[in-house]
């Protein structure tokens, strides 16, 4: 009988389970489904102790949604000016090698609240809540004495709901980027102003913005007319990349999601608002992390800022996210805290994921992680240790869809299609030429097969959780197998 | 030569409100851009139709000869009937951006009894000065280095009823949005003059056609009703910001501001005290 890894290290450490996590502390399921009111502090009998809390950093965890690794000015774009990114940037840590576990909102936002891989929290669309049996972040590191604030897009299953299991919840609005992304930098900046509790905290900043750029794809009669609507920008619009014409042979359900509606000058003013649309989030982000840096706290707090996938951006003639390509896939992933880690630091080498915030955190404050999560610590990277790393990042797309990340190559599979797809991404970045049927590279495409193939045993599916406001759920092929499925489990 | 009528949906970003413009009424009130006036805006959110999602009061009252002092009461529909509220106060010159000298705002989110949720006020105040503004609440200050000239967003909506009617060499400018995000790299040009048909009504009109085998009604939907106004257009373009569009009447009056998938859109309800 396979047994799974993570169960083994976990036994290995001694790591406990949430049930038993929560059975030796003092909180009991009544704190946790309730959350911790604003500014409450927490008994010193939860784990760590009182001084084990002194040295507890808060976490400022920013998560942007559509935004693109490389959207933003200090990653290359030269479309855009990003100020407040571009300092968090100078001022630690960003990974260049950074994925989404899977390029849809509900689904990465699920890894990213829990570490787990959709498949694991039951989100392998959009609109779903994480499986019962799996603890988010806010259950989990409010167990171990956190301070826990959620402010803005949710999704897991509800967008903007009032209550979220493990955190309070400052209520912002929802719909579009541009109403509601104010409201939610405003209210983060009066949290981190007000706050008088004595407990470390945990705040997440969730921004919609650039996300609101899908608008002008289902809009697009009415926002990107097919005369120039402000003909006065013609010089300053956006360049089209150099793949967007580039059509790589693809699983059908790739080949058929093209987006071939939109003229030049249509695609260079879509590119145009996307810019302004991650330039609107830079200005809340910083927003916040001036009242971070006026509240005391900020030599205190570790600032993490990813986002849940990335924008077509007219690569391969690709609007919004899904795909398995690198504009939708590749997410920022920068981590600040000065005097802590390492300062404008570029990591172009580790192959990081989604699944690592949730890791990273309970690292720095000293609680383990939850079992069964495989997310890595960043800790050791971001203060500059060598330590042994991931040879491969995976992610899901389209229920069916799985993309192996390696240093060199992209490997695509999707279940029950012929064509694979594989990627040199040192000499095609962009992901033009197909090569998984290049004979040379045959044991390539075969070590690739090899490493889905046992990380798929890694992990611990869970039946998919019901999408909201739908009746039944809806099972596929990818979760047809029971193998190492984790059994749901009733809240603790 | 007459200038000919146009329908709303012929303008570009008018055409993405035309069914909240639906019986919009022309203001008929003399409007006077350089002296005291007060205006309510519904905010409307257009990803999905034309959802009112909260509105904007505006005063201006002159003071003296060069200077105003601008109002604002915003609110914004939240989920679980909380709303965002905002005020402001803000000194400004009567000069063609409405440049802000001083202002103080606060900032709260009420809960479904109109109570403050903890935690969320803010009140700050700021001065703005020839290459910074500074932004003080009780503890302590912060200094923000602007290049001028500069405006906030809000004051926009008073500066664009000074604009001239015809074209003019764009404005550039530093946009301070929300009262204190910077955002440099602002032009304000002229973009066009129409005629246009405001609070045109659609109408269902039935029909009867002859076929073959004999006679059916037919339903189609036609605009009808609403007076010709004389519009005038601006573009507003920048770091940071959707392409903006204002429209204002002959007397100046700023009716509607389209930016992307929001809008501010002249609110007679809430002139007359029935707004949200």
């Amino acid at each position: 009988m396979a047994v799974d890894p993570r169960t083994q290290e976990a036994g290995r450490l001694g790591r406990p389970s949430r049930r038993q996590f929560l059975k030796t502390t003092a909180l009991g399921a009544g704190a946790l489904a309730s959350g911790l009111a604003l500014g409450e502090s927490v008994p010193a009998s939860t784990p760590g102790g009182s001084a084990q809390r002194r040295e507890q950093p808060n976490f400022l965890f920013i998560v942007c949604d559509q935004l693109g690794l490389d959207a933003i000015a200090a990653h290359g774009c030269p479309d855009a000016h990003t100020p407040n990114i571009d300092r968090l940037i100078r001022r630690g840590v960003t990974f260049l090698e950074s994925h989404s576990t899977n390029p849809v909102c509900s689904p990465a936002r699920s890894s990213l609240f829990t570490g787990c891989m959709p498949v694991e929290t039951g989100v392998i669309t959009n609109s779903r809540p994480i499986h019962e049996s799996v603890p988010n972040m806010g259950q989990w590191l409010g167990e171990a004495g956190y301070e826990t604030v959620y402010c803005g897009k949710w999704h897991l299953p509800g967008g903007y709901p009032s209550a979220i299991e493990g955190f309070t919840v400052m209520p912002a609005g929802g719909g579009q980027g541009d109403l509601v992304d104010t409201v939610v930098s405003r209210a983060c900046q009066a949290y981190l102003t007000n706050r008088s509790g004595q407990a470390p905290f945990l705040l997440v900043a969730s921004f919609l913005q650039p996300h609101d750029i899908c608008y002008w794809a289902i809009n697009a009669k009415t926002l990107v007319p097919e005369t120039l609507p402000f003909p006065q920008l013609g010089g300053r619009l956006p360049q089209l990349p150099p793949n967007h014409l580039a059509r790589p042979r693809a699983p059908k359900q790739l080949d058929e999601k093209i987006y071939a509606g939109f003229s030049e000058d249509q695609w260079r003013y879509y590119l145009y608002i996307y810019s302004r649309q991650v330039e609107m989030v830079d200005a809340d982000v910083g927003r916040v992390l001036a009242a971070l840096e006026s509240s005391g706290e900020a030599d205190n707090t570790i600032v993490v800022l990813t986002a849940d996938h990335g924008d077509g951006r007219g690569r391969h003639q690709h609007v919004s996210k899904w795909y398995p390509y690198d504009e939708a896939v590749k997410v920022p992933m920068i981590v600040s805290c000065p005097g802590r880690i390492a300062e404008n630091h570029r990591d172009a080498t580790h192959l990081v994921s989604g699944l690592d915030v949730m890791s990273t955190f309970c690292d720095y404050a000293g609680v383990q992680p939850p079992p069964h999560t495989l997310g890595k610590s960043l800790r050791p990277l971001l203060e500059g240790k060598d330590v042994e790393w991931r040879q491969c990042v995976v992610a899901e797309t389209h229920v069916v869809g799985r993309t192996v990340r390696t240093g060199q190559y992209k490997y695509v599979k999707y279940e029950g299609d012929p064509v694979e797809q594989l990627f040199d991404m040192k000499a095609d970045p962009w992901e033009t030429k197909n090569l998984y049927d290049t004979p040379a590279l045959a044991d390539v495409l075969e070590g690739h097969r090899t490493l889905l193939t046992e990380w798929n045993q890694r992990l611990k599916t869970v039946p998919p959780t019901r999408e909201f406001g739908r009746p039944h759920y809806r099972r596929t092929g990818a979760h047809a197998s029971t193998k190492g499925t984790r059994s749901p489990e009733k809240p603790t | 030569m007459a200038t000919p009528t146009t329908e709303i949906q012929d303008h570009f970003p008018l055409d993405s409100v035309a069914r909240c413009l639906e019986g919009f009424e022309t203001p008929e009130a003399p409007f006077d851009p350089n002296g005291d006036w007060e205006q309510a805006y519904g905010i409307y959110s257009l990803g999905r139709g034309c959802l009112r999602v909260g509105g904007l009061h505006i005063r201006r009252h002159k003071a003296g000869r060069k200077r105003a002092v601008v109002r604002l009461d915003c609110a914004r529909d939240l989920p679980g009937n909380c709303r965002q509220k905002v005020t402001a106060e803000i000194e400004c010159r009567a000069d063609p951006l409405a440049t802000p000298t001083a202002w103080t705002f606060t900032s709260q989110i009420q809960d479904d009894s109109g109570q403050p949720i903890e935690h969320t006020p803010l009140a700050k105040s700021a001065t703005g000065k020839k290459r910074e503004i500074v932004i003080a609440d009780d503890t302590q200050s912060r200094r923000i280095p602007v290049a001028a000239p500069y405006t906030l967003n809000w004051a926009l909506f008073d500066a664009v009823q000074r604009l001239p009617r015809e074209a003019f060499d764009p404005i550039q400018f530093t946009m301070l949005d929300h009262f204190d995000q910077v955002k440099p790299n602002q032009t304000l040009s002229y973009r066009k003059s129409a005629e246009v048909m405001l609070g045109r009504k659609r109408v269902q009109q039935h029909h009867y056609e002859q076929l073959e085998k004999g006679r059916i009604r037919k339903t189609t939907w036609a605009l009808d009703g609403g007076r010709p106004a004389r519009l005038h257009a601006y573009d507003h373009l920048g770091d940071g910001v959707l392409p903006w569009v204002y429209w204002v009447d002959d007397a100046g009056r700023l009716l509607f501001a389209v930016g992307g998938i929001e809008a501010y859109l002249l609110d007679r309800r809430e002139e007359d005290g029935h707004g949200s």
